[in-house]
């Protein structure tokens, strides 16, 4: 393993060779925010009933005094939906049952003890808001888990419905600090009590908060552009200058693999999971192969103090004048939520561990690309491994595998995943392992997209469940792709026009990549700096650069963002084939371009990447279309219909296939193994 | 020209704002008489020898018969009710509106409701002051504003403003137009374009903050909108200026008026937390919410009293109280005046005064009997048992009493205490309970009283009312001398038929505020009464200096007493306000004119040239 990287997860220890009994565990936690008296979970709850702006406005929307009444009583109802509760022989039984299974799934949880011990010494001042990726369930209950056994005061947790809908579990959820939020919008009632329930959580309770800036979990294992909701919820009482301060910490929770890689998979392309049950949920879990699930790393990561990571950004004193409840966030102030919550992400990205098969999935894609999969042997594999862990080390990320033995090391990992990528012949070839999907699916009306075939379906399954080990690299990768994509195939470029293109692609996948334009400049400099630095770019002159096509990872760095580029361009040149004049829905978009798209890779059409029927990148480029005027969209019953700006459209299209063009793309492979099935 | 200051920028949730239905309408004139006080249909009228009062607003009733009325005036001004002269009559024709093109342009572009009508200009251009009545009435008014403006929200004012800078612009800020000073009044040599930005179309409740009880207002709002607005959310702000029904809460900031309950509810500057003033160069506003605060002088009190010369107020942060449960009221009468005003003091001094407590001479007590009506709580005074008591057992004599009204606001307990209390004072100035009717009806009156003037205008008769503080030891003396100057002055010019009287109707720690109330008929070779009338009220104004009284205690300066500004503050202070105006309105843009002479008033022109 590089050196940086074994430095950093020296840190890092691993909970299952030194279990706690949950039972009979101490817990004397550290609490975020000390007071003179701590607080209490149902006092949150009473206090959304006290709070004058609720009460102001129950005013406003009463007809007279029993309205009021019945609307109280409302509240009262929704807020027992919604609070969160604290019981701890809940959460010690809960704990146990979780810290089993974990024993059998997990062959190893390392924590990293430094970032413990660094949060637990920033805490007892201010209120502190855990942000942690969203990858798969588990981190639910690994958050409360760590904190419990680390005698951290355990958070109080937003979760959505989907949990409360699972009825026993749901409520002892809510006994460990789970508080529920609809998915509906424009209920103005119930929003108005969670804002004021998620006001008290900051201004009054000492427990913690913890939210998914994501918002979901990332069924790519890619990070979503962050939702605002929440969090300006949580920052408002800090604007207003109801708290002194406020600190953020993110979290990062890396696997070797996800518990719900299928599920993902499956929702991918467009087949809806199937309800969660109590019932479901453990058999599921109980279902569950023996440590079939590897390596997983839990990591804080700095705990950032809103007062220092804004600085003199933050005019406090602008809403001291007026009381706080009747004021709203400025538009700076948003902006500077904004401005966090991309920070936030970009910390959980920088701590996410990047495992060894995360490497074999990138190298075995790029072996696609170029056409060379077939040379590719398990020594082959294990030296490539070796390079790119060094090449992802220098690029910043942290890289954990064990090199004392890469050999067992690789082979353990394929072992996990030996429902996508197999071993075979004598020479140790590498291939993928079609999956055997049931041809009987039903085509019930809960598809979201277009009914796909068995034969693209068995391709496709293991190549999505590859691609989700690709992406959680792609944090590290997309950039730099996006400058080879600028400079390949041209002589030299000047670092003005090189820009240029930058930003525009940037730009494209502003959503796919989570590229935030405030931190474009910064980005850009940071990057082209790195390029060179690495060798991938050479300075031809102080204001030009050219690639430098003998670099051993262009073809690594396109191969990772290929899958995406192709989806964009796909969907965009499908949407304007298809919906010229016309008004469209989501949906209308999903089929059009799944059902082409199936076509072509039945005719073996070698310029489509199978990942182009994924229905989240269709998602992530209908919003970049939107965001560059390409697409309008409007709400029509709380359904977004679209329309097309015809010369915005053709002209990004045309662009498009100007790069597109650029490298030759061939998934020939994949084609040729669908066909070869037919 | 320098940049215009925007303060810090707010962001307020605008569903919490509550739009206010103004009783007064845009056109006030469709409302409210165009040529003197009060709503079109309510006014005293003769008929048949007696007088009558139209209209059901007030709670005297509608088209009630005052039967003892008719006879109060006979006696006092020696005239029949045939006497009428003639009816006043409205312009045909109004002066031209002289506009600014540009500035009209841009106001038009910006969407800002305007009018250039001669009626919409004619009714914003006074106050209330017998001068301008007077003037009003006789079409003596040559210059009036050019262009009305109705913003409706703070920003539409600093765009307004900030035009007007740029263009040179006379900006008349106007709110209730109930001003007594002359600080309202269109200044008739203006040259420049004369814009009234009429302030009541901005008169939202921007936000209400039930648990420090403090309420922000747009300052457009008329005060009787005001008081309904938190009454219907329990809570009260507790200002009732006489005009209450048609004054403004910007009004009342710039000029310092003071409400009749004082005493729990304190004065404007009592009430006012914050006040946000648009000036020439930006916008002034002390950015802190607190209930006190030691931050240097503080400028509220360089907006408070102001009187629309420095800028114009938009928004408003005041006090408000929970409504109080009991209200109650009470009267005292006393042998005569001097022991009134002793009692007075003594309550004053054990800090219990109730809400409200006035005293009123025995002129005003007979007054006060003149408009009895013959059933109801109207009734009179002296009739039955207690005119028996008053004039047989104590041997009070009617033509010395003088009668005080109490208002208890509180809880039972509070209101039972400061009852007990009083009474056990007045005790010792033999003053006597005098029922709870008697002291309700002096305060019902209050509204109607307003509406004699335009009655008197229309038989020859000249009056108003002016007002001062004094300390307590000189208050009697007060009382007596300005009263006698006043009977020397008509004598020496010949007038037979008047009436002075006053009352008290504040008081404080150190001292109280008097009132006085002077009309006379004019004889018909008087070419000018309001000039003989000012002339008497100018010598009644010195002898309430001599006597230790004050330039005012809530009218304000205004142009009519404009001559005492000086003596009041010092010539220093004239600097200091002249050096204020200089540096927040150096073009004069707000330019009223008000509290300067002509003599003391910057020359603008010359200011200018040396910027
Ligand atoms: C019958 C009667 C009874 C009265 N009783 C009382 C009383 O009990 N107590 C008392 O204090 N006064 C009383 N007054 C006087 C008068 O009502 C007050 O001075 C009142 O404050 C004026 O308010 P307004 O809205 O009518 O102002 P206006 O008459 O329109 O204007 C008065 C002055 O304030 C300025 N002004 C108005 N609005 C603003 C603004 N938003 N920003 C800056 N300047 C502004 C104007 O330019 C002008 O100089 C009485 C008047 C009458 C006629």
């Amino acid at each position: 393993m590089p050196e940086k990287s074994q430095q950093y997860l020296h840190n890092f220890h691993n909970y299952l060779e030194n279990r706690v009994n949950l039972l009979t565990h101490t817990f004397h936690p550290k609490i975020p925010i000390e007071k003179v008296r701590r607080s209490v979970p149902n006092d949150v709850k009473l206090r959304v009933l006290q709070n004058q702006r609720f009460n102001d406005y129950l005013d406003k929307i009463s007809t007279d005094k029993d309205d009021r009444k019945k609307k109280v009583f409302a509240a009262l109802q929704i807020l027992s939906e919604m609070a969160f509760d604290r019981n701890m022989i809940v959460i010690r039984t809960l704990g146990s049952i979780i810290e089993k299974l974990m024993g059998q799934l997990y062959s190893a949880v390392h924590i990293n003890q430094n970032s413990i011990k660094n949060l637990k010494e920033s805490m007892g001042n201010q209120q502190i808001i855990y942000l942690p990726c969203h990858r798969s369930y588990v981190d639910f209950m690994l958050m409360s888990f760590i904190c419990f056994i680390n005698n951290i005061e355990i958070p109080s947790i937003a979760a959505g419905m989907d949990f409360y809908n699972m009825k026993v579990l749901g409520e002892l959820m809510r006994k460990t600090g789970a508080f529920y939020m609809r998915r509906t919008f424009g209920d103005e009632f119930y929003w108005n009590i969670f804002k004021e329930y998620m006001h008290e959580i900051i201004t009054y309770n000492d427990f913690g908060l913890e939210f998914f800036v994501e918002g979901t979990r990332s069924r790519t294992c890619k990070a979503l552009w962050p939702k605002l909701g929440l969090l300006s919820m949580s920052l408002e009482p800090y604007f207003m200058g109801e708290v002194h301060d406020l600190k953020v910490v993110p979290v990062s929770i890396s696997y070797e693999k996800v518990l719900e890689e299928q599920l993902f998979v499956y929702e991918l392309l467009g087949i809806p999971k199937p309800k969660e049950s109590t019932k479901g949920f453990f058999k599921a879990i109980t279902s569950l192969k023996s440590k079939s699930y590897g390596n997983m790393f839990f990591d804080f990561g700095e705990p950032i103090s809103l007062n220092s990571f804004y600085g003199s950004d933050v005019k406090k004193f602008n809403h001291s004048s007026e009381p706080a409840h009747i004021q709203k966030m400025s538009a700076d102030e948003i902006q500077l939520t904004t401005d966090l919550a991309q920070h936030v992400l970009k910390q959980q990205q920088n701590k996410i561990v990047i495992m060894a098969y995360n490497l074999i999935a990138l190298i075995y894609c790029e072996r696609i690309h170029t056409n060379s999969i077939e040379s590719l042997t398990f020594m082959e594999l294990e030296r490539e491994v070796l390079k790119l862990a060094a090449f992802f080390e220098e690029l910043g990320a942290i890289v954990g595998f064990d090199d004392k033995d890469p050999a067992k090391n690789i082979r353990e990992t394929m072992a996990l995943h030996d429902n996508v990528l197999e071993v075979t012949g004598n020479s140790s070839n590498i291939q993928l392992k079609r999956a055997n999907t049931d041809s009987n699916r039903t085509s019930n009306g809960n598809l979201k997209g277009h009914w796909l075939c068995k034969e693209v379906m068995d391709i496709v399954v293991p190549v999505f469940s590859l691609q989700l080990y690709c992406n959680p690299t792609i944090y590290w990768l997309s950039q730099p792709a996006l400058f080879v994509l600028s400079t390949i195939g041209q002589n030299v470029v000047l670092i003005d026009d090189l820009k240029k293109d930058v930003l525009w692609l940037r730009q494209v996948f502003i959503y796919e990549f989570v590229l935030y334009p405030r931190f474009e400049d910064e980005e850009f400099d940071k990057v082209l700096k790195k390029l060179l630095d690495m060798k991938i770019l050479i300075q031809s002159s102080e204001s030009s650069v050219i690639l430098n096509e003998k670099s051993p990872y262009i073809n690594l760095l396109l191969s990772a963002i290929s899958p995406f580029f192709s989806c964009f361009y796909n969907t965009s040149e499908i949407i304007l084939s298809k919906f010229i004049g016309m008004k469209f829905v989501d949906k209308d978009i999903f089929i059009a371009v799944q059902s082409t798209l199936e076509q072509e890779l039945l005719k073996g059409n070698g310029t489509i990447h199978p990942y182009s029927l994924c229905l989240e990148s269709m998602n992530t480029s209908i919003l970049s279309l939107c965001n560059s005027q390409c697409l309008f969209k409007e709400k029509q019953n709380c359904v977004n219909q679209y329309s097309i700006d015809e010369a915005n459209m053709s002209a990004l299209v045309n662009r498009l296939r100007c790069f597109n063009s650029r490298w030759n793309f061939n998934y020939k492979y994949f084609g040729n193994i669908i066909l070869s099935k037919i | 020209m320098s940049k215009f200051d925007t303060n810090l920028t707010k962001s307020l949730d605008q569903s919490t704002i509550k739009n206010v239905e103004s009783v007064i309408p845009k056109k006030r004139q469709d409302l409210l008489k165009w040529s003197g006080w009060g709503y079109r249909d309510s006014k005293f009228y003769p008929k048949h020898e007696e007088v009558f009062f139209s209209g059901a607003r007030y709670p005297i009733g509608g088209d009630v018969k005052l039967p003892h009325f008719g006879d109060w005036i006979r006696r006092n001004f020696n005239l029949k009710m045939d006497d009428l002269l003639s009816q006043p009559q409205k312009p045909l024709e109004y002066p031209e509106p002289k506009l600014d093109e540009i500035f009209y342009e841009a106001i038009q572009e910006l969407n800002i409701d305007y009018s250039i009508t001669g009626e919409d200009r004619l009714v914003r251009c006074h106050g209330q002051t017998l001068h301008d009545i007077y003037c009003l009435r006789n079409g003596k008014f040559e210059r009036i504003p050019d262009l009305i403006l109705w913003p409706k929200s703070h920003e539409e004012v600093v765009k307004i403003v900030k035009l007007a800078t740029e263009n040179n612009i006379c900006i008349i800020p106007f709110g209730g137009g109930t001003s007594v000073s002359g600080s309202i009044t269109c200044p008739q040599d203006e040259k420049r374009c004369i814009t009234v930005i009429d302030t009541t179309q901005m008169n939202r409740l921007l936000w209400l903050d039930k648990q420090n009880l403090v309420a922000c207002f747009e300052s457009g709002i008329v005060g009787q909108d005001l008081e309904r607005v938190l009454q219907e959310e329990g809570l009260t702000m507790g200002h009732e200026p006489d005009s209450i029904e048609f004054s403004t809460l910007g009004g009342w900031v710039a000029t310092r008026a003071s409400g009749m309950k004082k005493n729990v509810y304190g004065n404007i500057e009592d009430i006012v937390i914050r006040v946000k003033m648009v000036t020439s160069k930006g916008i002034l506003e002390r950015n802190i919410s607190a209930p006190r605060v030691s931050c240097g002088p503080d400028f509220n009190q360089l907006i408070l009293g102001s009187e629309g010369t420095l800028g114009i107020v938009t928004e408003v942060v005041v006090k408000v109280r929970p409504l109080p449960p009991v209200k109650k009221y009470g009267s005292l009468v006393f042998p005569d005046f001097e022991s009134g005003i002793r009692c007075l003091r003594e309550i004053a001094k054990k800090r219990c005064q109730p809400a409200s407590i006035r005293l009123m001479d025995n002129e005003q007590f007979v007054f006060g009997q003149a408009l009895k009506l013959d059933t109801g709580i109207f009734a009179s005074f002296v009739d039955g048992l207690k005119n028996f008591l008053l004039t047989k057992v104590k041997g009070y004599d009617l033509t010395k009493v003088s009668v005080a009204t109490l208002l208890f606001e509180g809880d039972k307990e509070e209101v039972d205490r400061q009852e007990k209390l009083i009474y056990e004072i007045a005790d010792q100035y033999s003053g006597l309970k005098a029922g709870e009717t008697n002291g309700q009806k002096g305060y019902v009156l209050t509204f109607v009283i307003a509406y004699i003037r335009d009655l008197g205008l229309d038989y020859g008769i000249v009056a108003e009312s002016f007002e001062t503080s004094v300390p307590w030891d000189k208050c009697e003396s007060l009382c007596r001398n300005t009263k006698a100057v006043v009977r020397q002055e008509c004598k020496k010019h010949g007038i037979d038929h008047y009436l002075i009287s006053c009352r008290v109707t504040q008081t404080y720690d150190a001292g109280a505020c008097v009132y006085f109330y002077f009309g006379f008929r004019w004889n018909t070779e008087c070419q000018n009464p309001v000039d003989l009338y000012e002339e008497i009220e100018l010598m009644a104004r010195n002898e309430i200096l001599a006597s230790g009284g004050s330039i005012s205690h809530h009218h304000g300066i205004g142009k009519i007493r404009a001559r005492w500004y000086k003596q009041s503050v010092s010539s220093i202070g004239v600097s200091l306000y002249k050096a204020a105006k200089m540096e927040l309105d150096p073009r004069n843009i707000f330019g009223l004119n008000n509290l300067l002479t002509p003599e003391d008033a910057i020359d603008f022109e010359k200011l200018q040239s040396k910027l």
